[in-house]
């Protein structure tokens, strides 16, 4: 008898790129490359049915295209076990973090992309020239298992979503795991491992909320900068997103106190301040990011904010 | 026959001594080995542009998969796509976890083999897995049978005569002709051959 198949939605966001040298056969730009593509990764379907959907030739590290995506799998996360999508990688990290904060479907949605692109190809072995392959066969694997989260499977590695920070190394897992173990190991097969989330029933009532703000002004707090003229910068802003290495100079603690005052401003990397702005240390940077821009969406003040913050959305809090 | 021998980065380090006698041990059995880890100076542009990577050019896979490499899952879902047949082999006392899409289709099971081995004894494990492979037809033209026949002066000059100044062997002369004529003109035998299968199916 055979076990019925499951049916694995894959959503093209950019980072298609099968084959760098041959750029132009081996890149969805548009819906009616899709064919083609498949044509050249035809091992896909052995593992499940899949159901192909363009939404970009590149995508946008925008929180506009962010919630294009989100909504392109809330509307469908009835007609699917799981859900694989091709990413760029300039923008993946802040896609995986936004996606699941928005989407709590229980059901798997991993996202992966070609390696190749970032790096600088020397003579490939046979497998050196398939990133995206090998990439995207483990990423539709894991669209077919027990999972109920957002990931990013690259190399050998699974890493939640929201917990992922750039591997500077030159290794094939570009991504590392923030203060977690990874979802899942690759051996023969895939080894989940017990501290991911599962896949559950979903509340189909549930609406979806994936708005974010936009026009953050993002500043990082470095050592002999001019104060009067951030300041000036700062005082314009909408919202403020800085980044500081710990902890904070006083000179500067006092400045951005009285900005809190006026307008929702976020210190990344901080220790815990008194003050009236937020101070983030437990999320990675891009996810922190993410956060504020969905916060201020949904918070009226920052207060609220603030109480946000606290709460764990879909795993992103490190707890030491 | 082609094989393409899979071993991960770890393996390749942990085991390099073991990773030889395997290999030793294929190419001793008459088999032309690709290994994982060589550097190839030209991917192939029509295999890449077909999409397949040079990997359809071989009969069948050896894939040791007792470590960890994001590869193996590739390898496998193409080998079986291609009705390739595979063999995976991992050391004893390791559980590696069979990928959930092997179980989906049977027709799988006939292509694939899963075998735990120790040091003394993957011998034996390739040895089943050949014999399993040199049963299937496609492989019947495979000279791998030693049959010893003694001839006469006459016929080795004749041989010598018409081997000379090719790249054929006498034996390779011999079996091609026994292949091409002989069999194929052996009605009575060719009759039998058609039964056998009308009967088997």
């Amino acid at each position: 008898m055979t076990i019925k198949r499951p049916k694995i939605c894959l959503l093209f966001c950019g980072g298609s790129t099968l084959d760098p040298d041959n750029f132009l056969e081996s890149t969805v730009k548009k819906e009616k490359d899709i064919d083609t593509w498949m044509s050249l990764i035809p091992e896909i379907q052995i593992i499940a049915e899949i159901d192909c959907l363009f939404l970009a030739a590149q995508a946008e590290n925008e929180p506009h295209f962010w919630k294009k995506i989100a909504r392109t799998i809330f509307l469908r996360r009835a007609e699917y076990d799981g859900f694989a999508l091709i990413c760029d990688l300039a923008s993946i990290l802040f896609t995986a973090a936004a996606l699941s904060l928005t989407l709590q479907i229980g059901k798997p949605i991993i996202l992966s992309g070609s390696e190749q692109l970032t790096r600088k190809r020397e003579t490939p072995t046979l497998f050196e020239s398939s990133g995206l392959k090998v990439n995207l066969i483990n990423a539709v694997q894991l669209a077919t298992m027990d999972l109920g989260e957002v990931a990013l499977m690259f190399g050998n590695k699974l890493i939640r979503g929201n917990r992922a920070l750039p591997n500077n190394n030159n290794s094939l897992n570009l991504f590392l795991s923030y203060k977690m173990e990874e979802l899942a190991h690759l051996d023969f097969g895939i080894s989940l491992s017990a501290n991911r989330a599962r896949r559950k029933t979903f509340d189909p009532e549930k609406p979806l909320r994936a708005n974010f703000a936009t026009n953050a002004t993002g500043s990082a707090l470095l050592p002999g900068m001019n104060l009067s003229l951030e300041k000036e910068k700062w005082s314009k802003a909408k919202y403020l997103f800085l980044t500081s290495p710990a902890p904070l100079d006083p000179k500067v603690e006092k400045i951005l106190d009285s900005l809190a005052g006026r307008k929702p401003v976020l210190v990344y990397g901080a220790a815990d301040s008194s003050g009236d702005f937020l101070t983030v240390n437990n999320l990675t940077q891009a996810t922190a990011y993410v956060k504020f821009l969905y916060g201020l969406a949904y918070c009226k003040n920052t207060s609220a904010l603030k109480e946000f913050f606290k709460k764990d959305l879909a795993g992103e809090i490190a707890k030491d | 026959m082609k094989t393409y021998f899979f071993t991960s980065l770890n393996f390749d380090m942990e085991k390099a001594a073991l990773k030889k006698q395997m290999v030793k041990y294929c190419v001793q059995n008459g088999l032309t080995v690709t290994l994982s880890s060589q550097k190839t100076t030209v991917v192939n542009r029509e295999e890449l542009e077909k999409g397949d990577l040079g990997l359809a050019a071989f009969d069948f896979f050896i894939i040791e998969v007792s470590c960890d490499d994001p590869q193996v899952g590739f390898l496998l879902a193409f080998a079986l796509m291609k009705k390739r047949p595979v063999l995976c082999l991992f050391e004893s006392g390791r559980q590696p976890c069979v990928p959930d899409f092997l179980k989906l289709e049977k027709k799988f099971s006939a292509f694939l083999t899963i075998e735990s081995y120790l040091e003394k004894n993957f011998k034996k494990k390739i040895d089943k897995f050949l014999g399993k492979i040199l049963a299937r037809e496609e492989f019947d033209d495979q000279a791998t049978i030693r049959f010893t026949f003694r001839i006469s002066p006459r016929i080795d000059h004749y041989l010598e005569w018409r081997t000379h100044n090719t790249n054929f062997s006498k034996a390779e002369l011999l079996r091609q002709e026994i292949s091409a004529k002989i069999i194929k003109e052996d009605e009575p035998y060719q009759n039998y051959l058609r039964q056998k299968k009308n009967k088997n199916f």
